[in-house]
């Protein structure tokens, strides 16, 4: 699987890991990641480290973790993306509403 | 008596010399023998009276004031000697002048038309220039400009991106429904296995139901009935569940194939974008350098013509040259007359009878003297006035 989610033990931090091709292949692993988290306040970390490549449906797949983090007045912090990863973020201008952690 | 004529003969070709030392460019130091001769001929004709005395009876014999033939005939040769030379230098002189006069008509002809062209470069430099500052000033303008062009164009593609984006959101969104839908039609197809259990229950129930109607004979022939009645409503009831399977089965098979259209719309590869945004703004910084190098380029261009003009000026002011060459033609001509003239007077100081015209020789020697002072005088008048050519300035017209 190149989604691996695992949630803190106070349910307040859920991490996401995407390795290599983050794409449409990956988006049911994905949203059952977030899916069934009602914690309000929940901080989503989505660790890009080891994301070799993102297309349009990562962005989506992202901009639908945000509303759903929204919901709960949660964050969404993306975490070391490398730097083709980077380019793509801020050709979209994620990096204007979503933290980008280097 | 024959020195007297020679000393005569030396003052001439003294004054001679000294009027082609006028007339030509000739190395001061024959002008100083010219001078030196005049002076030694001069001096010994003075002379000549004092030390003459006692050997003048004996000169009386002859004519004091008879020329013999040889001198005469030297005479003679100078005058026309002198006439032809004149003629030549005169000729010579009217030469130069046409073609001096020519050259500069010509030269100040192209260093008027240069100096058009290169004022008409100069104001196409300055339309340029006036013309990039005009962009800089008004960028936002309705004129055509490439920076707003890039600049929209890449505004455009953001937008284009927002819209990608979003589409992929908006269908991953469609895909989850689809996804819970289908999961919504599992429970469904469980249902209906559970009602199919009923109905297979309810079959063997009618069965058991007509066998124990059997046993109880002829009373119990119409429950028989009502069992046979049960058992064909839970046949149709399997049927009908068959039938709700399929259906719902192909349902299923429609939301697969709406699911993967959707999914075709989520996934867009955006490398292609990123090299279009990429090249974008290369493109911008290319132009800006490239408008900076264009400026001070025709900005150089534009003091290069500034330069031009200036030489062009100098130029055309050094054309003066032919107003001092032919003004020292002309005092050539004077000197070229007064050769003329002392030729004339030469050949009156012989009379046709081959006599000594003493007073045509007197006046020979006076006018010689004072062509020379004229000469003298004309030529510092000159030498002051014409020496400088760039005390002139000449406008251009």
């Amino acid at each position: 699987m190149s989604v691996t989610a695992k949630t803190s033990d106070d349910k307040k931090t859920v991490d996401i890991c995407v390795a290599e091709q983050f794409d449409y292949s990956a988006h049911q692993s994905f949203r059952e990641a977030y899916r069934f988290t009602d914690q309000p306040g929940t901080l989503f970390r989505v660790d890009l480290s080891k994301a070799t490549y993102m297309d349009s449906s990562a962005l989506g797949m992202i901009l639908l973790l945000k509303e759903h983090a929204d919901s709960l007045s949660g964050k969404v912090v993306l975490a070391q993306p490398n730097s083709a990863v980077h380019k793509i973020l801020s050709i979209a201008k994620f990096d204007q509403f979503v933290t980008i952690e280097a | 008596m024959w020195q007297k004529k020679t000393f005569a003969g030396l003052v001439i070709a003294g004054a001679l010399l000294l009027a082609l030392a006028q007339l030509l460019p000739v190395p001061q130091v024959i002008v100083w023998i010219a001078i030196a001769a005049v002076l030694a001929g001069g001096i010994a004709m003075l002379r000549g009276p004092v030390a003459e005395p006692a050997v003048k009876p004996a000169a009386e014999v002859i004519n004091p004031e008879h020329v013999d033939g040889e001198l005469q005939h030297a005479m003679e040769e100078l005058s026309q000697t002198l006439t032809h030379e004149a003629q030549i230098v005169n000729q010579e002189i009217a030469r130069v002048d046409s073609l001096i006069k020519e050259a500069v008509v010509l030269m100040t002809d192209s260093f008027h038309s240069l100096h058009d062209l290169t004022s008409r470069q100069s104001e196409l430099t300055g339309q340029i220039i006036s013309r990039t500052e005009e962009e800089e000033s008004h960028g936002d303008s309705e004129e055509f400009n490439i920076q707003t062009f890039i600049n929209e164009t890449s505004s455009i593609l953001d937008q284009f991106v927002q819209v990608m984006v979003n589409v992929s959101k908006n269908s991953l969104e469609t895909v989850h429904y689809i996804d819970d839908m289908v999961e919504k039609l599992d429970g469904i197809f469980s249902l209906i296995e559970n009602v199919e259990g009923l109905a297979s229950q309810t079959n063997l129930l009618a069965l058991n139901a007509s066998i124990e109607a059997a046993r109880a004979g002829e009373a119990g022939r119409g429950f028989a009935v009502v069992a046979d009645e049960v058992r064909t409503l839970s046949v149709n009831s399997g049927d009908l569940n068959n039938k709700i399977r399929e259906e719902m089965a192909s349902a299923r098979a429609t939301i697969d194939t709406l699911r993967s259209t959707v999914s075709g719309m989520a996934a867009t590869d955006l490398s292609d974008t990123i090299g279009t945004k990429e090249k974008m703004s290369e493109m911008l910084s290319f132009m800006a350098s490239n408008g900076e190098f264009m400026n001070t380029k025709v900005t150089e261009i534009s003091q290069l013509s500034m330069q031009i003009d200036s030489t062009v000026d100098n130029a055309v002011r050094s054309l003066q040259f032919e107003d001092i060459a032919s003004q020292a033609l002309n005092s050539m001509e004077h000197n070229v007359n007064s050769l003329n003239e002392i030729a004339i007077l030469v050949d009156e100081m012989t009379t046709p009878e081959g006599n000594l015209d003493a007073a045509a020789t007197l006046r020979c020697q006076h006018r010689c003297e004072e062509l020379r002072v004229t000469a003298q005088s004309r030529n510092e008048g000159r030498t002051v006035a014409q020496n400088d050519m760039d005390e002139g300035e000449i406008e251009l017209f």
